[in-house]
């Protein structure tokens, strides 16, 4: 039964990090390149600086925008001159 | 000898240009296999979408699909990106190879004076002579060989809401691009040009279709036009309630009996309380909705696609005028029935700025379609299922009253906006009447496709992510031993719940609605998944996850349902729209003065409604 309760600690503390996770993606969309930017500094060993090359590339499309319309890459190029 | 041989380009990047409502989004769709927004009004698209096609050569091509626009003299923010993206200003976007100008073969006489425009700029054309099909059924006849000939770019036919509607044009992309179209004089009057053209290369039996004429003598009559318009917005929510009914039984069912299997095959522990308490009964009873917002949705998409509501626009012109909008705000305002974003967006085609402001101030009053699983859980659970007069759904009625409460608040709110305005400027409303179509089922199977899976999604992502963060914050911290109250009293939420309850004990919300609140700030159905997690922790069995409605007619008083019905109806609880309006206004006042009158009159709604239901019910 031990090890059962661990399994469940685990699962449960894993979906309330990714949800939390997901949610300051919504709310801060731009959090997960800036943190990736700060992990990527020379400062660090390059193991951080990996971590920080793998959030880079977890983010992009579907990272956080409320949709296409309101995508920064998108948006920016909507604006009229 | 030197001989300069011709070297041939092949297009890259094209742009489709032409009038409001001509079907680029439609060609663009069927070229790139997208699922862009398509409607038979003016002003859908009002921003540059990029998407891919492959040729049959294999090559690959880049399109934008441009806002709609009647000149390269732009008068409003979509109709300048259109022109920045042809005239090469628009920053960080090259301009495009090819121009293809898309007319509308029914209505040559306005689109070709725009195709001229489009010509004098020297860019590669070619023209795509777009609705042959509804031409030829018109009894339309064009000299396509003519009219290429007078217009100097190469012009094929199409068809854009047909499979295959669009071979000749990609057989035309795939080739070199057509050289640049010989300069048209200066000082060349455009109008006189298309009436040569129309003289010349086309036969036109009739300016309008028969059917389309004695179809608007009813619908555009002042008094039989709006009775029309009010008997199918009340038709339309009638049907929310008493078709969606058995779906959502259904669904119910289901919930309820994966949450019975769940708790029968997981010990009791953390993890069953997460996915029966937090998981099931949040997400699955915001799941239940789904068959209601679709049928809410089989009704916008076939007027959508019927060709009505600009004449619904043309109808209310002078109720708008009165509230001191204009008649093109009805199109944005409608839109708002499905959400507010792209409603606030749809604003763009609004000239004047003043008219646009307030119409994006007042957009978020219009019901969306997240206020709908909050007002049916609410109905379902106090109005009873009966019928009024032998023919109407009395909950039906309700909603119908919802969201007509919110239609009138957004018409006052912007009377006041008015009279506290300067300058009273009235524009009259010059609105193209398109042609009336019969929705393309589908068309409407594709759209309610994309609203059921947009819905799932949120469920999914947004919805579900909350409840688990709610979820954990009503479990923890755990109660110490011996504590004999429900266990959420003592967590985070329940310590937030007690404390934001003074400040809405004088509505009438209990703290489980102030819970509710808060998460639901994200997004509106949220508060539904919320109360779901936050009663389903307070029960004493794991069968109370999926029946919130039962369990808030027996907890809350009517006076308390209505009150939070009328917060629903003005609170500006979805932070994604407070973000649009930063950014479409571009003024952080004005997002702070939404968020503020917003709740302002929310609370005293609720306020008056419960102190009133209080005294009377």
């Amino acid at each position: 039964m031990k090890s059962y309760d661990a399994l469940q600690l685990i699962i449960v503390f894993a979906a309330v990090l990714l949800s939390g996770l997901y949610m300051l993606g919504r709310i801060v969309p731009t959090w997960r390149s800036n943190f990736s930017k700060h992990l990527q500094q020379s400062r660090y060993p390059h193991w951080v600086n990996a971590i920080g090359v793998a959030i880079a590339g977890a983010a992009g499309c579907g990272s956080g925008c409320n949709s296409c319309d309101s995508c920064p890459s998108n948006s920016a190029k909507n604006k009229s001159s | 000898m030197n001989m300069s041989i011709p070297v041939q380009r092949f297009a890259e990047r094209i742009a489709l240009v032409g009038n409001p409502n001509c079907g680029k989004t439609a060609l663009f769709n069927l070229l790139t296999g997208s699922r862009q927004k398509v409607a038979n009004y003016a002003g859908v698209t009002v921003e540059r979408k990029e998407g891919r096609c492959t040729l049959p050569s294999g090559r690959g091509l880049q399109i934008l699909d441009l806002p709609g626009a009647y000149s390269l003299s732009a008068t409003s923010l979509d109709e300048e990106i259109t022109r920045d993206v042809c005239l090469g200003r628009l920053e960080g976007e090259a301009k495009p190879d090819l121009i293809v100008c898309v007319l509308d073969a029914t209505n040559l006489r306005l689109h070709l004076r725009f195709a001229l425009e489009l010509r004098q700029l020297g860019l590669p054309m070619v023209v795509a002579l777009n609705m042959m099909d509804a031409a030829a059924r018109r009894g339309i006849r064009i000299d396509v060989a003519k009219l290429e000939q007078m217009l100097g770019v190469p012009i094929v036919e199409t068809v854009a809401v047909r499979h295959g509607g669009a071979a000749k044009l990609l057989e035309m992309l795939d080739g070199p691009v057509p050289s640049m179209p010989p300069s048209l004089a200066s000082d060349l009057d455009l109008h006189v040009m298309v009436r040569d053209l129309l003289r010349d290369a086309v036969v036109v039996p009739r300016r309008t279709a028969a059917i389309d004429d004695a179809l608007d003598r009813w619908a555009l009559h002042p008094i039989w036009g709006l009775v029309i318009l009010a008997v199918v917005m009340f038709l339309m929510f009638q049907a929310v309630f008493s078709w969606a009914t058995p779906l959502m039984d259904g669904i119910k069912i289901g919930v309820e009996a994966l949450g019975g299997w769940v708790s029968a095959i997981l010990p009791d522990g953390l993890l069953r309380s997460l996915l029966v308490e937090g998981v099931i009964a949040g997400a699955g009873s915001v799941l239940v909705f789904l068959p209601q917002i679709l049928f809410l949705f089989l009704f916008i998409l076939a007027l959508e696609e019927s060709g009505y509501l600009p004449r619904a626009a043309f109808l209310l012109d002078r109720l708008m005028v009165g509230a001191g909008l204009t008649g093109r705000s009805f199109i944005p305002l409608l839109s708002g029935f499905a959400c507010a974003i792209p409603a606030i967006m749809a604003t763009r085609t609004i000239q004047d700025e003043r008219d646009r402001l307030a119409t994006i101030l007042v957009t978020p009053l219009i019901t969306c379609s997240a206020r709908l699983p909050v007002y049916a859980l609410l109905i379902g659970a106090f109005i009873p299922r009966q019928t009024v007069l032998g023919l109407f759904n009395l909950q039906g009625l309700v909603l119908f009253a919802l969201y007509f409460g919110g239609v009138v608040s957004a018409l006052l709110v912007a009377w006041v906006m008015k009279l506290l305005r300067k300058e009273r400027v009235e524009h009259a409303l010059l609105l193209e009447l398109p042609s009336y179509r019969v929705p393309h089922p589908r068309d409407v199977a594709i759209g309610l496709w994309e609203r059921a899976s947009i819905f799932i999604r949120r469920v999914g992502t947004i919805i579900l992510s909350l409840t688990v963060l709610l979820w954990f914050l009503s479990s923890f911290p755990a109660p110490p031993a011996g504590y004999l109250q429900p266990a959420i009293n003592y967590s985070f939420a329940g310590h937030i719940g007690h404390a934001l309850q003074y400040v809405f004990a004088p509505v009438g919300f209990n703290w489980q609605i102030c819970i509710a609140l808060v998460p639901g700030l994200a997004a509106r159905e949220v508060a539904v998944s919320a109360l779901a997690t936050v009663y389903a922790l307070s029960a004493a069995s794991d069968s109370a996850a999926a029946q919130l409605a039962p369990i808030i007619s027996a907890q809350w008083s009517l006076p308390t349902a209505l009150s939070l019905l009328a917060w629903y109806v003005f609170a500006p609880q979805c932070l994604s729209t407070l973000a649009v309006i930063r950014r479409e206004t571009n003024s952080w006042k004005m997002l702070a003065l939404a968020a503020v009158y917003l709740f302002a009159l929310a609370y005293v709604a609720a306020f008056a409604t419960y102190q009133i239901a209080s005294h009377w019910l």
